[in-house]
Parts: C-alpha cells; structure tokens; sequence
C-alpha cells in the first residue's frame, strides 16, 4: 500500500514561453507520478526541456496549464519536503560557507536551533562520507566532494523527496559511480523518494525504479518503462543483469525514436 | 633550494619595481639641482620643508581636520548607500526609476558641485564632510545595485528551494554574493574621497592638507607646496594599504582569493 501512494502526481503539465519570435511552448502535456519511496529518473533527447521539466515540478517555475500535486495537495512554490540537488555545484553552494555552514543554512531558516543545526549538519555530513571536512569551505574539496555536501545539504533537511537534476553531470567517471551508489545507499536508508533527471541512460536505469522518457520539443511523456530490478544494485552485477540489459535497450530506443533529427 | 629560489625572485620582481621610481626621482634632482629654478627645489629642501611642515604640530594643524573630514564623510557615505543600495536592488520599480539620476551622478565630478554645497553650508567642516559623502555616496551605491542585480542566478535558485528568505538571504547570500563588486566600489570611493578632500579645502579653508599646499603656492614657498603634495600622495597610498589589508578577510570568505590562487 504505501508503495502505491503517489507522493507526486503530475497531470497534464504544460508549459509556454513568450518569446519575440511568439509562443514557444516547451512542454506540451507531461503527466507522470512518483510514488512514495521509489526512484524515479527522467530521462529525453538532448533539449526535451528535462530541466524546465523539473523546475515546473518543483515549484521554481509556474506551470501554464495542469497541475503539480505532493501530498495530495496543487503546489505554489516549493513546498516544504522537497529538497534538491543541482547540476553545478560550483555555483549552487555558497562560497563564503564552510561545508556545515552550507548544510546548516536552510535548518537554521527552518527554524532549528544553532546547535541542532549543527548536529544535524554534521550528522548529514558524516553519511555522505565527509567526516572531517566539516570546516572546509567548498573550493577547498573537489567536485565530487562538493557534490556531497550539496547532497549532505539536501538530506539534512530530511525531504520527504529529493530533486536531483543532472546531479552527476560534471563529475568524472569514478567519481560518479561512486556517488550514484551513495544515492542508492541513502536510498535504501532514509527511504528517501528520488527524482533524478539525467542525460546518462545507464544512470537512469542503473538507479531507478522507473524511467520516464520525454520526447523533443513541445514535451510529452514518450514512454514510462519500468525497471523490474531490486533495490540492492552493484555497479558489476546489475548492469550485466539481462534485466538491466533489456531496460536499457528499451529506454534507448525510446530515447533515439523521440529524438528529432539533428 | 626552493626557499632560497623563492627570496632570489621575490628580490628581482622588488628591483624591476623600484627602477622607474628611482630613475623618475633621480632624474628630477639632476635637473632640480643643475637648473636652480624656484619652481622644483631640489630633493633635499623638499625634504627639509617636509619635516617643518609636517612635524607633530603640522599633522594636529592641517592633516587632522582633513583626515576627519575624509573620514566622516567616507563613513557616512558608505553606509547610507549600501543600506540605499539594498533597498534600490530590491524593488525593481525604484531601480528603473533611479538608474537615470544614478547614472548623472555618477558622472558628474563631485567637485563641481562645490559651490553648491559652499552656498548651502558655508565655509567650515560640515560643507566638506557632505561633499565627500556625497561623492562617495554615489560611487558605492551605483556598484551596490548593480552587485546585487547581477547575482548568479543558481545561488538564488538555491535559496528559493531552500527556502531561505528575510534576513538571512539578504545577510548570508545576496551581500555576500555582491560583496567584491560592493569591495570595489568602496576602494574606487575611497581614492575618490581623497581628492574631494583636498581639492574641496582649496575654496575658502583655513586648515587642512589643500590648504598648506595652496598657502604655499601663493607665498611662494614652493619646498612646502612640494612637501603638501608629497603628504597627499602618502595619505591617499596608505589609505589604500589600509584598504586592502581591511578588505582581505571579506574576498578571503567570499571565495574569490582562493579560486585565483588555484
């Protein structure tokens, strides 16, 4: 039962722009649900508005038709419960916080108490693998360090889903296997919802429940192909698994045929 | 090996840097000494007039009041345009109402709004503390709200998803995230200030480092105008110094020294 609760439902989503040109519309009719305790990846060809997908989704960016509901109830902004992690880490922490005071930021706008912040902060810290580096500020750790603590940011104000957009994009090869099962371990810990978009589909596979493909421009949803693997995922075994295998297949064909010629 | 290395380069950089100095004041006394023209005294009278002029009753007579009114009016400006600036940054109606007026001030030199300020205030301290806020005003005000206009868009976007707001995003992002553009404008402010203080004291003051140098000129006194103009260049150079070693901790946290030094 509670894996059949829908935690997000997106029905009918579109979205326009006003360009000089006239309307662009970016998203056509997207409609998709995330239930509680999954993985969802998103996934399309290069420009199906996967991020303008996610930012509609998340409440950054008001959707022209449709409705976005968690809980149950239509969003207005980000609602409480959602956190997110970006693409660029470099720009989405802020420089001038050690990686606690980066963490302990939206606690202490939750109202947390300094000290319980920064319980909690380091606590967060400490699963994503970054005991130690708590006073670091963020262009003293690598790329995939900062990820982390972009990661570390997100958990410690316990979601009840997490946006993840791209989130391994500008991270070497290791690096991203690496974080991707930290994902899934997190996962498999807190019971966290995941909401990954990605351009990589055998991060999508690898990671997820369920794979939503989007089509190019003006956006619907082409395909939902389900992932019939369990949870307990390596990166060796799982992607030689001919259920992985079969999955992939059928993402990338969907991916290739709604792909517009380029 | 690396130490030594290290002292051998640091010296040649200091010796390239001393070379046009050095020629440039040498080739001075050559011509002051072989010429005797009442206009360029030699090195050693200016530096004989110096030590008269500005000995301890010098520097309580005429540096002290110009030093407080530089001070005064560099304080007070500074901080009613950081608070304007917020403020302008914030309401997107009163920055497109106040770019215009900001613009002509800006390029407007301060000291051609002297006799303005001399008919409003009258001769005496007050006239040059507001005149020197007023150009410093106008300085860090136009960097203010353009720092804050140009914050990268991914630190605000976090801040939205973290929903981190009031204070705490003004205080903890957005002034930090503004601060080197704000830094520079206060050091531009600050040069600025310097020449409006002497230049100001140049109508109608009875003491002050302006004062010296023009009272010099018109008794013919040349080694003290020499010697005035000699303490200005000082005041204006350890201003900076001062400037740059209370400015460090600020790029420091922001992040900025350290992305340069790799």
């Amino acid at each position: 039962m509670s894996m059949t609760t829908s935690l997000l439902t997106v029905t009918n989503v579109s979205k326009s722009f006003d360009t000089p040109k006239g309307r662009y519309v970016a998203l056509a009719d997207i409609s998709f649900e995330v239930e509680k305790g999954s993985v969802i990846a998103v996934v399309g060809p290069s420009g199906a508005g996967k991020t303008t997908t996610l930012r509609c989704l998340t409440g950054l960016l008001a959707v022209t038709s449709g409705e976005v509901a968690f809980n149950g109830s239509p969003i207005s902004g980000v609602p409480d419960g959602v956190a997110a992690v970006f693409q660029d880490y470099s720009r989405s922490l802020y420089p001038w916080l050690s990686a606690r005071g980066n963490v302990m930021l939206p606690l202490r706008a939750r109202g947390a108490s300094r000290s319980a912040a920064r319980a909690s902060a380091e606590e967060a810290l400490a699963s994503v693998g970054l005991s130690g580096k708590e006073s670091s500020y963020p262009w003293q750790l690598s790329g995939g360090m900062q990820q982390r603590v972009a990661l570390a940011r997100a958990l410690a104000c316990d979601p009840q889903l997490l946006v993840m957009d791209e989130p391994f994009a500008s991270l070497d090869a290791q690096t991203r296997m690496d974080l991707e099962d930290l994902v899934l371990a997190l996962h498999r810990e807190k019971g966290v919802t995941v909401l990954i978009v990605t351009h990589d589909i055998d991060e999508a596979v690898y990671l997820a429940n369920r794979v939503v493909v989007l089509s190019a421009p003006p956006t619907t949803v082409a395909e939902i192909v389900e992932v019939p693997l369990p949870m307990d995922r390596s990166q060796l075994a799982t992607k030689e698994s001919p259920a992985y295998i079969a999955a992939r297949h059928q993402v990338l064909s969907h991916v290739r045929r709604s792909a517009s010629p380029s | 090996m690396e130490a030594g290395q290290l002292v051998i380069v640091r010296l040649r950089r200091l010796a390239a840097s001393l070379v046009v100095p050095v020629l440039l004041i040498l080739s001075y006394q050559q011509y002051a000494t072989a010429r005797h023209n009442l206009y360029f005294p030699s090195l050693a009278r200016i530096d004989h007039a110096f030590a008269v002029t500005w000995g301890w009753h010098g520097l309580v007579k005429d540096a002290f009041p110009s030093l407080q009114n530089l001070f005064i009016g560099y304080f007070w400006g500074l901080a009613v345009a950081l608070a304007a600036g917020v403020v302008i940054a914030q309401v997107w109606w009163l920055k497109t109402a106040c770019e215009p007026i900001l613009a002509f001030f800006l390029a407007l030199p301060a000291v051609a709004l002297l006799p303005i300020f001399l008919i409003v205030f009258g001769i005496g301290a007050p006239m040059h503390q507001f005149l020197i806020a007023q150009a410093v005003f106008f300085q860090v005000l136009v960097n203010t709200v353009d720092g804050m206009a140009s914050i990268d868009a991914a630190l605000i976007e976090s801040a939205d998803v973290f929903s981190i707001r009031g204070w705490r995003r003004l205080m903890l992002i957005r002034l930090p995230a503004a601060a080197p553009q704000i830094l520079g404008g206060a050091r531009a402010a600050l040069s600025i200030a310097v020449l409006v203080t002497i230049v100001s004291e140049l109508v109608g003051s009875v003491h002050g480092i302006g004062v010296v140098v023009l009272n010099a000129q018109d008794n013919f006194d040349f080694p003290v105008m020499w010697a005035g103009m000699v303490f200005a260049a000082i005041v204006g150079i350890g201003l900076n110094f001062l400037f740059t070693l209370l400015e460090r901790p600020f790029i420091r946290r922001s992040g900025l020294l350290a992305t340069k030094n790799g």
